[in-house]
């Protein structure tokens, strides 16, 4: 059963049609890769998921419920979270409020339960912490430890990835869309994530999709490989096939010089 | 003269030296053509030696001739002998330069352009005598104040601060004459107990409890047996009138310092400084070294003195003092409901006296037998009290809180601010228009707001020390407020706000819903601090409402320190207390015509040299300090690591 499923999606920049009717579908406890030359509307895709700009027409259906045009915190709260491509924590809040933070709509506790301190407050509260400390504990001990008071901004760049991908866990999603994870990083780190990408849906039960140029990692991640170029899928499948069909390589590589139109 | 006397090896720049001279000149001239020397002179900080105005003169000396030896070591390591060359060089520039300036002004009559160039001033830059006399007084001060710089960069860094420090102290204690000398006045061995007390049983309930609330019965109980010990011991007397004598004299232009007590206070700071450095020292190392808990309990321990001091220090200060601090608590109010607006959430509003407007105007408003609202519920009838108005004040303010924030739910950075700005002067431009002026009353404003009913008792408008009470009660719930929502889960959301809207919002944030929550605390905050200007004036008139009380407020927090409730206090005590706030003189009088010309000195130099404040959250400093941070903890890492290392082996 699908997910999350687009119908006919349709996204306009000026005269530039960055998703053109698009129709795209994953399955509950699936991991799918997005692939695509550059500009080909990876991006523009997750954006329109989770709210971040509105379809033009189409529609996105999230476990059964239309939700296109919805704010991206009412997305979040019906569980898709999301990272970005150039990674955006909020880099002078530590490391263990930038997963606390996260947490935001799954607790309730407002102004006056904070200032009158009541017993709840301080549950919840206790509770938001535990929760932040057992989620950045997904990465070993990388972002344990001293690591929880030191603020975003000091972290190497794999671990604010890291601690991206982190925060978006904390939010407890169904639906997890990764945009580059492994975007500079070393090999070895590459290979540490891919082989968390799988835990995300094997220990948590989260569907997973991930946008990703580094084609190591959506080998052996990826059930189903979709490919995009100019706003609509070209091609779709297992890794395999995809990379062998000829429209996908003529859209990364180019029409083969002098080849008949 | 003593530059070409240099051998030409060194590779000194000598345009720093220069550099300084001419930086010095420029500032004599400054300070002396727009009548701060003047205005000074009639200040003494020294009786009979040194006035304020001679003093000014002589840090531009000093100054000077530190900046020209800092300029010749900048290059290597130069000998004191050239430095203390290159400093008097400096100094002999700028007295050059101070020179000419005084030939100018004795040989030409300047004063109907430059309006400020007085007869006085003349008089003063020749000390007393003629021309030439004023020559030489302008380059031997260059060249002497010059030389005490260089020896000053040539001191070891506590020497310089202590010296510095110890100078300082000496003004403070001159300028603080009205403060001082009134505690002194007002001081009873009763009034030291009763401090004492509750003082001594915070320090000892923070260090046996671990508990706030404990903690905080306790001390209301110390602080009643400390009233009730001051009370019972005032009648021993044990006056210290003794000291006023001793250390301050009578003069026309107030009182300033005798010379023996100006020697007597330069001497125990100097001592102080230097013998406190190593614990000094050691207590910062501890500080940093606590664990959360034990911060926590040191900060219960603070608050709880800083609450000791708010109830018995007005006992002392006289209505004076009183008031000043009374229109400080007013502008600290303000300034901590404009924290959790721009310094939580981010939102720079400019139109922040909207909401003061509405707390005044409603309290006035409602609480004037004059007024023309009224209205007859049966169980509340207009007028009302100053507490019954307070639920209206509150709705009222919260309402504006939705109004201005609603329209501008989408605006951030610039454009917040200029259509925020808008809405303050808009505010002030309604409560003065005929279509509200049956309400408002106009430009006459609201007059005869009565005091605040307490009981057995009543708050007057006119009793400074109660108003300043009424002020401190309500500082104190605003401060509680935000200490509150810092760490809360709404605090959290406005700090991701704060640090990126967008991802705020895709990480679950409800923007629409935090920045309203923001801009309403911030209203009632304001609004609080309205309601009590209202009544300590007792008349109000739009023209209060203008929007340099914005600016001044914002200003506050900035210098103060954004973010941090401290900071915010400090903030206010600086630029409202002492530099003294629109229409209300802070303790230093004489800088009263200078104010806006300190106000955007200190401004610049703040963001030149701090921008995070005087007093900043942990959190603000290491923002704007990031490389440093990071500097700071790769080092502490390298530091750690090699810990590991040999714990390992």
């Amino acid at each position: 059963m699908a997910l999350l499923e687009t119908i006919g999606l349709h996204k306009g920049f000026g005269g530039v049609n960055a998703i053109a009717g698009l129709d795209f579908h994953v399955d509950k406890g699936e991991i799918v890769s997005v692939i695509g030359p550059n500009g080909a509307g990876k991006t523009t895709f997750f954006n329109l998921i989770t709210g971040m700009a509105k379809p033009d027409s189409g529609q996105v259906v999230f476990d059964g419920e239309n939700i296109a045009g919805l704010d991206p915190d009412a997305l979040t709260r019906l569980g898709i979270a999301r990272t970005f491509q150039n990674v955006r924590l909020f880099p002078n809040m530590t490391v263990l409020e930038n997963v606390m933070v996260a947490q935001h709509c799954r607790t309730s506790k407002g102004i006056f339960a904070a200032i009158l301190n009541t017993r709840g407050f301080r549950q919840e509260e206790a509770e938001i912490e535990q929760r932040g400390k057992e989620t950045l504990e997904f990465f070993g001990t990388r972002l344990t430890g001293y690591r929880h008071d030191q603020p975003a901004f000091m972290l190497s760049y794999a671990n604010r990835r890291r601690l991206e991908i982190a925060r978006a866990l904390a939010t407890q999603p169904k639906l997890m869309l990764l945009d580059e994870p492994t975007a500079g990083m070393n090999p070895r780190e590459t290979a540490e994530l891919t082989g968390l990408i799988g835990k995300l849906r094997d220990a948590r039960g989260i569907t997973v999709v991930i946008i990703e140029h580094e084609m190591k990692v959506v080998r052996d991640v990826s059930d189903r490989v979709v490919v995009l170029d100019h706003g609509v899928r070209i091609a779709e499948g297992r890794y395999e096939e995809v990379t062998s069909d000829p429209a996908v390589i003529e859209a990364y590589l180019g029409r083969p010089a002098g080849a008949a139109e | 003269m003593a530059i070409t006397e240099a051998p030409p090896t060194t590779s000194v720049d000598l345009r720093k030296v220069l550099r300084a001279g001419l930086l010095g000149a420029l500032g004599f001239v400054f300070v002396a053509t727009i009548g701060m020397v003047e205005t000074f002179s009639t200040k003494n900080v020294i009786d009979p030696i040194l006035s304020l105005g001679y003093t000014v003169l002589m840090a531009i000396a000093v100054w000077t001739g530190y900046r020209g030896a800092k300029a010749a070591a900048a290059d290597r390591e130069a000998g004191a002998g050239e430095r203390i060359l290159y400093g008097s060089a400096a100094g002999l520039i700028g007295g050059l330069g101070a020179a000419l300036y005084v030939i100018w002004i004795n040989t030409f009559v300047v004063r109907e352009v430059l309006s400020n160039v007085s007869p006085r001033l003349i008089e003063l830059l020749n000390l007393g005598g003629g021309m030439g006399s004023g020559i030489t007084l302008a380059i031997v001060g260059g060249v002497v104040g010059g030389a005490v710089g260089a020896l000053l960069s040539l001191a070891s860094p506590l020497m310089r601060r202590a010296l510095i420090g110890s100078f300082l102290w000496v003004l403070i204690v001159g300028f603080l004459e009205v403060v001082i000398s009134q505690i002194l006045r007002e001081l009873h061995l009763g009034f030291i107990v009763g401090l004492a007390i509750p003082t001594v049983a915070a320090l000892v309930l923070t260090r046996v409890l671990r508990q706030g609330p404990a903690l905080i019965l306790g001390l209301l109980a110390s602080v009643a047996v400390g009233v009730v010990a001051a009370i019972n011991l005032e009648s021993v007397g044990l006056s210290m009138t003794f000291l006023i004598d001793f250390v301050y004299e009578s003069r026309v232009g107030g009182r300033a310092l005798t010379t023996p007590a100006a020697v007597a206070v330069f001497v125990l700071a100097f001592v102080l400084v230097v013998v406190t450095e190593g614990p000094r020292t050691r207590a910062r190392a501890r500080v940093a070294a606590m664990d959360p808990e034990e911060r926590q309990r040191w900060l219960f321990g603070a608050v709880a003195v800083f609450l000791g001091l708010g109830v018995f220090l007005p006992m002392l200060l006289g209505s004076v003092v009183n008031e000043l601090l009374a229109t400080t608590g007013i502008f600290l109010l303000m300034g901590l409901g404009l924290n959790i607006v721009i310094g939580y959430a981010g939102l720079l509003d400019l139109g922040y006296v909207a909401f003061f407007a509405v707390g005044a105007y409603a309290t006035a408003i409602l609480t004037s037998p004059l007024s023309k609202v009224s209205f007859d519920w049966g169980f509340i009838a207009t007028p009302l009290n100053f507490w019954e108005a307070m639920p209206f004040v509150i709705v009222a303010a919260a309402i504006a809180g939705i109004l201005v924030g609603t329209p501008v739910i989408r605006m951030r950075g610039d454009y917040l601010a200029i259509v925020t700005l808008g809405f303050g002067e808009i505010a002030r431009i309604l409560f003065l228009s005929d279509w509200l002026t049956g309400t408002t009353g106009g430009a006459q404003g609201v007059s005869r707001i009565p005091s605040i009913p307490l009981g057995f008792t009543e708050i007057k408008g006119t009793d400074q020390q109660m108003i300043f009470y009424a002020v401190f009660f309500f500082v104190l719930i605003a401060a509680y407020i935000s200490w509150r929502l810092q760490d809360s889960r709404t605090g959290r959301s406005w700090m991701a706000m704060r640090e990126d809207e967008q991802v705020a919002e895709t990480m679950g944030v409800n923007i629409v819903r935090a920045k309203l929550q923001a801009f309403v605390i911030g209203a009632i905050i304001a609004s609080f601090s309205g309601a009590l200007f209202a009544v300590k004036f007792g008349t109000i008139f739009p023209a209060s409402f203008s929007l340099i009380v914005s600016i001044t407020v914002l200003v506050v927090i900035i210098v103060g320190g954004m973010g941090n409730i401290p900071g915010v206090a400090v903030g206010a005590l600086v630029m409202i207390g002492v530099l003294g706030g629109r229409n209300s003189p802070g303790l230093l009088r004489e800088f009263e015509g200078f104010k806006l010309l300190i106000y955007g000195g200190l401004l610049i130099l703040m963001m030149l040299k701090r921008p995070e404040g005087l007093l900043p959250s942990r959190r603000r400093a290491r923002e704007l300090h990031q490389d440093e941070a990071l500097q700071d903890a790769w080092l502490r890492a390298e530091a750690s690591g090699e810990d590991d290392a040999r714990s390992e082996s």
